[in-house]
């Protein structure tokens, strides 16, 4: 079987609509991340691919053995790797500490507030100010004005977060590749 | 559906925080959920924020640096983080203070904004900035560095100015209304923009100037919040600063009482007892200080106190008149003079009852008439409505004796129709007939009677007899024969107090019969009520409990509420005797009176208040034992004239005093006590109270350090004690004679009263038969052995201190063992024989094992160890406190695999060792198996795990381990294992895996697939064998396989009930047809097994979790499954010592048994090969103790 029909029985075997399989490949990939991150690992994207890898190698096997939903296999093999892999950068990496604070100097602080604001303001003016409000305040301020924007906005204060929590992913995302690129 | 548990859980997953099964748990559904998946992540950035906005507690910011920053991708979110909240506190600067404005320069390891406010001149201006936005003032300048407490607390003040946030008292604070609901889910009305202001200035004080008055603030600001945890953390740190602050005394008090009645379920009286010790210290410190009276008087009625927070309130309107506190004073006390047990004399009873038959309205006349069953106070309905009928015919009243007839007529039919109790509808009938021509007889029946009552009040039962026997005879004259009846309950109530308790009990048993035959249930449950308290009386506890019991559920299932608080009372002591308090508060929840009771006597508060002191007094809650004795002493000197009661109270008063350490104020309520029984004259009983008395004025001498006084005054009650039947009284005068003789070192007088005291403790404890009471009885009094041992030891008599430590032992296991046929014929223990001396002992060497025995006394370790060649003690000072703290350290520290936890890990089992294993190792053969008899909590150390620093070994590696409950135990095991060595190749294996239970009932227990993988595998080493596994695991398929199977192995859940460990159970299969509510028939429970006979099971193994060890006792040792399988007859069985992880468990217990069958070794030999086989296994989490280290081998020394 070539690496091709491997990866397209894979995909089939996440699901049959080529494009549900997809988003569902996207979606493991994070858990996976997700899951190396919670478990204390370096390199955690290579080893959702390794994982991936694996998988697809003995996907053949994989779908004339195993019943089940397939996500949960992933899990399996994301232990089995973390066992194996792990253990190195548990040794090489015993005591994290925090990083010392960064010696930014003031052009640096202002590169990140530059970008920051840039993101921002590629955000529609209502999300914009949405996530403003949303951060804003001492933790007692916070409680209530979250409060008050889930009211006015008629969406339970757990939607409000959700959403609040996409822009910021998105914010944060445009920010890495801003500071990429202003740093060539 | 994502719930606010799943937060929780997400959280501590992310900061590291879960253990492996629950992080495997949340893995999993990490990957199967994606809404989940979504929270985590969102989870993920919230705790990002709350670490830069200095929100997260001490631990979680640790744990956040510690574990989760790291990863890189983590450490960049924290840089997003802080520059979006660098960001938007600059943007908020701008929006709200325009002018140029410096970010404060980021520092993640001091999170904490404010904190650093004015470290530079840069930030501090930018914090500057940030506290004008919190505090919203503009003047921000004028109190920068000069804001101290009174500017926080002043704000404070403000934002509570039209409502107080809690009931008490906070000092500091003016008055304000109290909270429309004081115990949760009342609306909260505050300025929170001022309150904000006095959080901001409040925290930023604590921060920049942590000192007493600070935190005191902070304390207060919590309160506020309700945040009743963090208050008291804040207060106590205040308190190690500065112990002598009143108003910090006083605040203490306030969130201690806010927190007790914060459950409105369930008052903690733990709490309140607390609230009055500081409020007490507070008064004491200071006694014009307002808010302690007020908190105080409020305590004492959140706890019922109610003549003492009357008197309380009183105390605080003396000391201020006029503010809007004392009007809120006014109106609490003119509540409690509203309420109040007893408020209703009989004649109100009376009329309300008549009110009631004259409306025809049932379950009002029902309410009255069964809540006021209290005759001695002549209260009860029918008996005054017989009265009033007899009086009524010989006045010639007659409209009022037919009301009187048909009124009881009423009454005796609603006791028939609620309770099917015919007793008071024959009586009325009776009445109607008998009037006619014996009125003037019952009239002096009735007058007899009554005066036989109040010489029972006064405490003059022997002069009650007269009047008694009297009214006796008269009723038979008329054929009253109800009434008489009444009467011989009353006549043995006198023989009871008088000291004849056997004569009291059979006049009981023979009216209680009689009652059941005809349906006399409130009669009966009178009767056996009283029959319990002469059991308990007479050291009969388990038959007391079960006559208590029976009076409970007759008065429960009747309504007659005055019984089931008086028997709820007397349940109460016969558990807080047997050391079972978390039981006997219970009951005391349920003895007392009830907010809505139509009718609740002062002689029954009375009684539930003491029995409610006594458990607290136990668990040494000394302050609220003192109110409400205090309580009880109102009520005996101002509602009673009872010398008993009063006698009784001073008592008591007297030992809390003791325990409070007052010893002038204990002796003189003593004296009071001594004084009030004085007025009874000379007779029997008299001379138990003066002996009780007299024997506690000799434990506060005692205690004192008088030694000679003290013995002296036991001496005295001594002989009160040897002319009756008191037993216990006795055995606690010569136990506290020991006790003076060990203080004073005297030799002789110790030889003499030590074998006295042992005496009448096996006298005790033989008297006990129900055999949970009678562990606990051991737990309570074990100290008794312990301080044998420990002078015997100090005499260097170590035969004889052994003994006793033999004598300490598992003695319930033993009794069940050498009484049945579960013990070998011919073994050297004979049925129902004492525990085997060491002389004995001696002469049944047991080949191939050598003996470690334990001892854990108050101030040291004593191990004995017995070899074939050698006797030897070693004395360790080590006390109980800190090697149980070690264990415990230990045993909480196991699961954890982090880095920390691993080092831990082995720095304590290096300790452990060092203190258990050390100092015997130079005496052990490493080619003979090791028995271990370990004592108290140590059955808890998982020993094979120890491991020595020296040789980074752990025992494991170099011996052989069992477990044994006592020396004697593991002998008559032994014999017993003798007689089954049987072929290998023969044996029939029983293997029992992953049954189906009940799902229903047991909702958080998961499915266990490896257990059925188990079940099979293990089977796979037998030629014979029976395997259940899951729909096949029936207990009605179990139980005859059990009979004939040589190897027992499960597989399953056990599910430990701590209420009843007997009826702790192995869950099997549950029929389908099983209802629900009946399901637990589908399990084999603790008492089904250690009944069973199994003549022969050689071996059981429990693959369940804690299968070996459920609890302790200090006596009896553990109780759990793996005993109840030796009580079968099973002289082997391994069980484990926590809950153990289910794959690793399964690999072990396969390797167990292959081991075992292809090797052969024996069992002991097969379980440490397969645990060495996990220290050296290929997935290094696997090596860790936690993970094979559970298991061991229990009962006796086996060939195979």
């Amino acid at each position: 079987m070539s690496d091709q029909e491997r990866f397209d029985r894979f995909l089939f075997w996440l699901d049959s609509d080529r494009e549900k399989a997809a988003i569902k490949y996207e979606t493991i990939h994070r858990k996976l991340i997700k899951f190396f991150t919670c478990r204390g690992c370096l390199e955690v994207e290579d080893l959702a691919d390794i994982t991936i890898a694996r998988i697809i190698k003995k996907i053949h096997k994989i779908t004339e053995t195993y019943v089940g939903d397939p996500t949960l296999y992933f899990y399996g093999v994301a232990r089995k790797i973390h066992l194996e892999r792990c253990k190195l950068d548990r040794f090489t990496n015993q005591v994290v500490s925090l990083p010392a604070p960064p010696e930014e100097d003031n052009s640096e602080k202002e590169q990140r507030h530059d970008c920051l604001e840039r993101c921002l303001n590629k955000l529609k003016a209502e999300e914009r100010q949405m996530v403003l409000d949303y951060y804003k305040g001492d933790k007692t301020e916070k409680i209530e004005r979250r409060k008050d924007m889930a009211e006015e906005r008629g969406i339970s204060p757990n939607t409000l977060r959700i959403r609040v929590y996409r822009l910021r992913a998105t914010l944060q995302e445009c920010m890495r590749r801003c500071l990429e690129e202003a740093t060539g | 559906m994502i719930q606010e548990l799943d937060e929780k859980v997400i959280r501590k997953h992310l900061l590291g925080n879960l253990t492996e099964e629950e992080r495997a748990r949340a893995e999993e559904r990490l990957f199967a959920d994606d809404d989940y998946f979504e929270l985590l992540t969102v989870i993920e950035e919230e705790l990002i924020d709350e670490y830069v906005s200095g929100d997260l507690t001490d631990e979680d910011r640790k744990r956040f640096e510690a574990h989760f920053l790291s990863t890189p991708e983590r450490r960049e979110k924290l840089g997003f983080a802080q520059t979006l909240n660098e960001y938007i506190l600059q943007d908020d600067v701008k929006a709200d203070a325009p002018g140029p404005i410096l970010v404060p320069r980021s520092d993640p390891t001091r999170p904490v904004w404010w904190k650093q406010a004015f470290s530079s001149p840069y930030s501090g201006l930018a914090a500057a900035a940030m506290i004008v936005i919190a505090i919203g003032v503009t003047g921000w300048f004028i109190i920068s560095h000069k804001t101290g407490p009174s500017q926080g607390i002043a704000a404070l003040d403000q934002a509570y100015h039209d409502q107080r946030p809690v009931e008490s008292r906070i000092t500091g604070l003016h008055y304000a209304p109290p909270p429309p609901v004081t115990r949760g889910g009342g609306q909260e009305k505050f300025d929170y923009v001022a309150r904000d202001r006095a959080q901001a200035l409040i925290q930023m004080e604590a921060g920049e100037h942590p000192n007493a008055q600070s935190y005191h603030d902070l304390g207060r600001l919590y309160l506020t919040q309700h945040e009743f945890d963090k208050a008291i953390e804040q207060f106590e740190k205040a308190l190690t600063l500065n112990d002598k602050s009143a108003q910090l005394h006083s605040d203490l008090g306030a969130v201690y009482l806010e927190r007790a009645v914060s459950n409105a379920d369930k008052l903690n009286i733990g709490d309140l007892n607390k609230s009055l010790e500081h409020l007490n210290r507070a008064i004491e410190l200071d006694n014009s200080l307002l808010p302690a009276y007020f908190n105080k008087a409020l305590s004492l009625q959140r706890m019922n106190a109610l003549g003492l927070a009357r008197e309380a309130w009183e105390d605080y309107l003396k000391r201020d008149a006029g503010s809007e506190w004392s009007k809120e004073a006014e109106r609490n006390l003119r509540l409690l003079q509203n309420q109040g047990a007893g408020n209703k004399t009989s004649e109100e009873v009376f009329q309300d009852f008549l009110s009631a038959y004259r409306q025809k309205d049932e379950a009002r006349a029902w309410r009255i008439q069964s809540q006021t069953k209290e005759m001695i106070t002549g209260t009860m309905i029918p008996f005054q409505l017989a009265q009033r009928f007899v009086a009524a015919g010989l006045s010639g009243q007659t409209q009022a004796g037919t009301e009187s007839l048909e009124a009881f007529r009423f009454a005796g039919a609603l006791e028939k129709k609620n309770n099917d109790d015919p007793f008071f509808a024959e009586l009325a009938e009776f009445y109607a007939e008998a009037v006619k021509k014996n009125a003037v007889t019952l009239k002096q029946a009735s007058e007899s009677l009554a005066q036989g009552y109040q010489l029972c009040l006064q405490g003059r039962y022997g002069d009650a007899y007269q009047p008694f026997g009297s009214a006796k005879d008269l009723f038979l004259k008329t054929g009253n024969r109800w009434e008489a009846k009444v009467v011989d309950y009353w006549l043995a109530y006198c023989f009871s107090q008088q000291g004849e308790l056997k004569k009291s009990s059979d006049l009981l048993l023979a009216v209680a019969e009689d009652c059941r035959n005809r349906n006399y249930h409130w009669l009966e449950g009178q009767s056996y009520c009283w029959l319990a308290n002469n059991s308990a009386l007479l050291g009969e506890y388990s038959l007391g409990i079960e006559q208590d019991k029976r009076a409970l559920n007759i008065a429960t299932t009747t309504g007659d509420l005055y019984n089931s608080q008086k028997v709820s009372s007397q349940l109460a002591e016969d558990y807080k005797f047997l050391g079972r308090l978390g039981e006997a508060l219970e009951f005391n929840r349920s003895s007392l009176p009830l907010a809505d009771a139509y009718f609740v006597s002062f002689r029954q508060f009375w009684r539930s208040l003491n029995s409610t002191t006594d458990t607290l007094f136990a668990l040494r809650q000394y302050a609220a034992a003192e109110a409400f004795e205090q309580e009880a002493l109102r009520l005996a000197t101002r509602q009673f004239n009872d010398p008993v009661l009063i006698h009784n109270t001073y008592v008591r008063l007297g030992q809390i005093y003791t325990g409070q350490q007052n010893y002038p104020a204990a002796t003189q309520a003593l004296e009071m006590s001594l004084e009030a029984i004085r007025a009874i004259g000379n007779d029997q009983i008299s001379q138990k109270f003066i002996g009780q008395s007299v024997f506690q004025i000799g434990n506060v001498r005692r205690q004192a350090g008088d030694l000679d006084a003290a013995l002296n005054y036991y001496r005295q009650a001594a002989q009160k004690f040897d002319s009756t039947e008191f037993g216990l009284y006795n055995y606690n005068t010569r136990k506290g004679m020991l006790l003076c003789h060990l203080l004073n070192k005297d030799d002789p007088a110790i030889e003499q009263e030590l074998p006295v005291v042992l005496n009448l403790f096996e006298q005790n404890r033989q008297k006990i038969k129900e055999e949970q009471s009678l562990n606990h009885f051991f737990d309570a009094e074990q100290n008794v052995y312990d301080l044998a041992i420990d002078y015997e030891n100090s005499r260097k008599n170590e035969e004889q201190s052994f003994n006793y430590a033999e004598f300490s032992k598992a003695r319930s296991l033993l009794g069940a063992l050498t009484s049945n046929d579960a013990a070998a014929p011919g073994a050297v223990i004979s049925p129902a024989s004492p525990p085997l001396t060491f002389a004995r002992l001696r002469e049944r060497p047991l080949p191939g094992l050598q003996l470690i025995e334990y001892a854990v006394l108050q101030s040291r370790l004593l191990i004995w160890v017995v070899t074939k060649t050698r006797f030897e003690v070693i004395d360790r000072p080590i006390s109980v406190a800190d090697l149980e703290s070690l264990t415990n350290q230990y045993l909480r520290i196991l699961p954890g695999g982090d880095k920390d936890s691993i080092e831990q890990e082995r720095r304590l089992a290096s300790q452990l060792y060092e203190w258990l294993f050390a100092p015997v190792e130079g005496y052990l053969n490493k080619a003979e198996d090791v028995a271990i008899v370990p004592d108290k909590f140590l059955f808890k150390v998982p020993f094979a795990a120890l491991l020595s620093q020296e040789t980074g070994r752990r025992v494991v590696n170099d011996y052989t381990l069992l477990y044994a409950p006592s020396a004697t135990v593991l002998v008559i095991c032994s014999d017993l294992a003798r007689l089954k060595t049987q072929k290998k190749e023969a044996e029939r294996l029983l293997s029992v895996g992953d049954p189906l239970f009940n799902r229903q009932q047991h909702p958080d227990l998961r499915d266990l697939p490896s257990a059925a993988f188990e079940a099979g595998k293990v089977a796979f080493y037998y030629r014979t064998r029976a395997i259940l596994i899951k729909d096949a695991a029936l207990k009605e398929r179990i139980e005859p396989e059990l009979t004939c199977a040589d190897i027992i192995h499960f597989a399953a859940h056990y599910v430990a009930d701590d209420f009843s460990p007997d009826k702790s159970r192995l869950l099997l299969t549950a029929k389908t047809s099983t209802k629900t509510d009946n399901a637990a028939a589908s399990d084999l429970t603790l008492l089904e097994i250690q009944s069973m006979r199994l003549p022969n099971a050689k071996v059981a193994i429990l693959s369940a979790c804690q299968s070996g060890i459920e609890r302790y006792y200090a006596g009896e040792g553990l109780i759990g499954l793996s005993r109840a399988f030796i009580m079968a007859g099973i002289p082997l069985v391994v069980a484990s010592q926590w809950s153990v992880e289910s794959d690793s468990t399964a690999e072990l217990m396969i390797d167990f048994h292959r081991l075992r069958k292809t090797q052969n070794m024996s069992t002991t030999q097969a379980l440490r090969q397969a645990q060495l086989d996990m220290l050296s296994h290929e997935d290094e989490r696997y090596r860790r103790p936690y993970y094979w280290a559970a298991f061991f081998p229990i009962g006796g020394h086996a060939s195979y």
